[in-house]
């Protein structure tokens, strides 16, 4: 199926009643959490997972992507009239957003993020659906020395992406793993690190692990820091019209946050956080009036809300074309995936048309649908803020209670929640990201099986996992990004020191 | 100091996790058996968490750290955390509906502060409401408790 024939065969599979509704619940719920400081769309998505089971694998994803990508363009709407990130992605936009809104310029701030987003939202699916296939395609070619090379340079990349510190970054991958060999190994079914429980030996579901970390964390975090009372600034209709010199100054950082937006998604991390601060740099520098970014610009607010839109459809990608996933929230799809029973992998586009065309097709439908619901509802949305936080967090927890539960109706996925949400708070504490731990609980088991069955190939020859071509290919990539960065400092260190009076700076 | 208690703990729990693993059936590299890879685990934990000792002794970090919690806020959180571990051990024994009442009016009196009468009424048809929603019309079977 090429990707026009593809395309008209998902529209039929998302234009389905039961399609649209879970694509219309999906994005408004993404906007609601976008909206809210605190619940982030990785929460919401582990949160509303159980509640998927009775659906169809296709409504399911198509409902959990709306939530990924309708958190994105609500996340705007905090950041511009209250000057509090609804969530990470949207930090960036709170510097020109805000300023914006307080010269009266709201209005128009929204309309340029909701549009921009739009664009890169649209933009970013013809690159999913053109990549995505092409990809899958030549992964059709991996063997199981690629997939282990892949998931170890996945991790490399995503632990120099993370921010903070690397072996920081390390450790959290290592714990990652370590809760992925908890129960039965994937070869010989040998128990591992079970103590003789049952439940054990089926190893730690992901679903609470991502809700204890990322939803009851957070409630913590909003526990500490007590009751919040923000001042909302009021937006009317006839506002949300920008100027002409806004438009035509929008329109290029809006192109270039698309497609920077999606390549950065393609990569593993936190693509659509560093998407951002790559527009925002980007715009700055290209600016000939570097001086208004940090005054209310409306390029700061227009390239970052594309690109960290455009970022949602780039990591689509590998999650779609090579069953990797690669930051928390694509993890989440992932389960989703394989707990309606369907593989992942480069055979999904092909074994799974409606799966994989149909959530394409709902991404343009989910696009129209967002630009709608924050343009003219805008008002709506921010009247969410005024629900008193202790009501909303008490709520949150209970529904992180009940999903929980409600996985395997086991007592161990609560205690496995409550456990992990004090760990996400120590993390958070600690200011360490637990992106890296999440992804290799997933990539964990993939690795392992991959390397066993390699080594199993080349009966304990390690040069087969190394010396293939594209294995040798991705480790390079790895071993560049891993290392690249501490070598330049330290030749520049050594620069610096030999020249003419040089003298090292800490 | 905290910092250093982390780094140790760290260790500590990376070295138990590797000693676990080595006592599974480790094979060879043409045969690797089921302790293979959790042992290469253990090793990367070990070296991780020595490398981050060694690297904070030696470059502590700055801003970053455990800020001492207020008397209040400590006491938020330990109410929350207290209302999830409560939540755990209580369910088998009371079921959902009442322990998601006590959790809920503990949550919202120790957050919010609210008053006695609007907290008992969120919390019962707090309870009642999301009981219905996801124990009757989703079906989740909820332990039943004694009422």
């Amino acid at each position: 199926m090429g990707p026009l024939e593809g395309l008209v065969y998902g529209f039929g599979v998302a234009l389905t009643p039961a399609n649209l509704f879970a694509c219309f619940v999906g994005v408004l719920i993404g906007t609601i959490v976008g909206v809210l400081p605190g619940i982030g769309p990785v929460g919401a998505m582990a949160l509303l997972l159980p509640s998927t089971y009775a659906l169809s694998p296709t409504t399911a994803l198509i409902m959990l992507a709306g939530i990924y990508y309708g958190a994105m363009y609500g996340g705007s709407t905090t950041s511009i009239l209250v000057n509090v990130p609804g969530e990470a992605a949207s930090v960036v936009t709170t510097l020109d957003g805000y300023q914006m809104a307080r010269k009266g310029r709201a209005g128009a701030a929204l309309a340029v993020s909701a549009v921009g987003s739009f664009v890169a939202g649209t933009l970013g699916v013809v690159g999913l659906m053109l990549f995505a296939a092409w990809l899958a395609d030549a992964a059709l070619q991996f063997g199981p020395p690629e997939y282990f090379a892949l998931s170890v340079t996945g991790l490399a990349v995503l632990s120099r992406l993370s921010g903070g510190s690397v072996l920081v970054a390390f450790a959290m991958v290592g714990l990652g793993l370590a809760i992925g060999t908890v129960g039965m190994e994937p070869i010989s079914g040998y128990r591992r690190f079970t103590f003789g429980s049952t439940q054990l030996s089926q190893g730690l579901e992901l679903v609470p692990i991502i809700m204890g970390l990322y939803g009851v964390a957070e409630v913590l975090v909003l526990a500490e820091e007590g009751l919040r009372r923000s001042e909302i600034m009021k937006v009317r209709m006839r506002e949300l019209f920008p100027t002409r010199e806004e438009w035509r100054r929008s329109s290029w950082p809006i192109a270039r946050g698309s497609v920077l937006g999606f390549l950065t998604g393609l990569v593993p991390g936190p693509s659509t956080v560093l998407a951002t601060f790559i527009s925002y740099t980007v715009e700055r520098r290209l600016s000939k009036t570097p001086e208004r970014f940090g005054t209310g610009a409306i390029e700061g607010v227009a390239g970052p809300e594309a690109a960290n839109n455009g970022a949602t459809a780039g990591a689509m990608v590998p999650l779609l074309s090579l069953g990797i996933p690669f930051s928390p929230a694509t993890a989440i799809l992932l389960g989703a995936l394989v707990i309606h029973g369907i593989q992942p992998g480069p055979m999904l586009i092909t074994n799974q048309p409606a799966v994989f065309w149909g959530v394409v097709a709902s991404m343009y439908i989910g696009n129209v649908l967002l630009l709608i619901l924050n343009l003219p509802l805008v008002g709506a949305f921010v009247s969410i803020l005024r629900l008193p936080q202790h009501v909303l967090s008490t709520f949150v927890l209970l529904l992180c209670l009940v999903g929980a539960f409600s996985l395997s109706n086991s007592f161990l996925d609560l205690w496995v929640l409550v456990a992990m949400g004090l760990l996400g708070y120590l993390f958070r504490k600690l200011a360490i990201d637990p992106a890296p731990l999440i992804v290799a609980v997933v990539l964990g088991p993939v690795m392992e099986k991959t390397l066993r069955q390699t080594l199993f190939m080349a009966h304990g020859d390690w040069r087969l996992l190394a010396f293939r071509p594209l294995s040798l290919a991705l480790f390079s990539i790895g071993a560049v990004v891993l290392l690249g960065p501490p070598i330049a400092a330290a030749l520049r260190r050594r620069a610096a020191v030999s020249a003419p009076g040089g003298t090292v700076s800490s | 100091m905290r910092e250093r208690a982390w780094g140790l703990g760290f260790l500590a729990a990376s070295g138990a996790y590797l000693a676990a693993a080595l006592g599974f059936p480790l094979g060879d590299v043409a045969k690797p058996g089921p302790g293979f890879f959790p042992v290469g685990v253990g090793v990367f934990l070990c070296l991780a968490a020595a490398a981050l000792m060694i690297g904070r002794r030696r470059d502590p970090p700055a801003g970053a750290g455990v800020a001492s919690l207020s008397r209040d806020a400590r006491a938020r959180v330990s109410a929350t955390l207290l209302g999830l571990v409560a939540f755990c051990l209580l369910l088998p024994w009371l079921g959902y509906p009442v322990c998601a009442f006590l959790f809920i009016a503990l949550l919202l009196r120790r957050l919010g502060g609210a008053r006695w009468p609007g907290v008992l009424i969120t919390a019962v048809l707090g309870a009642l409401v999301s009981y219905y929603l996801f124990g009757v019309l989703l079906g989740v079977p909820f332990p039943a408790g004694p009422f």
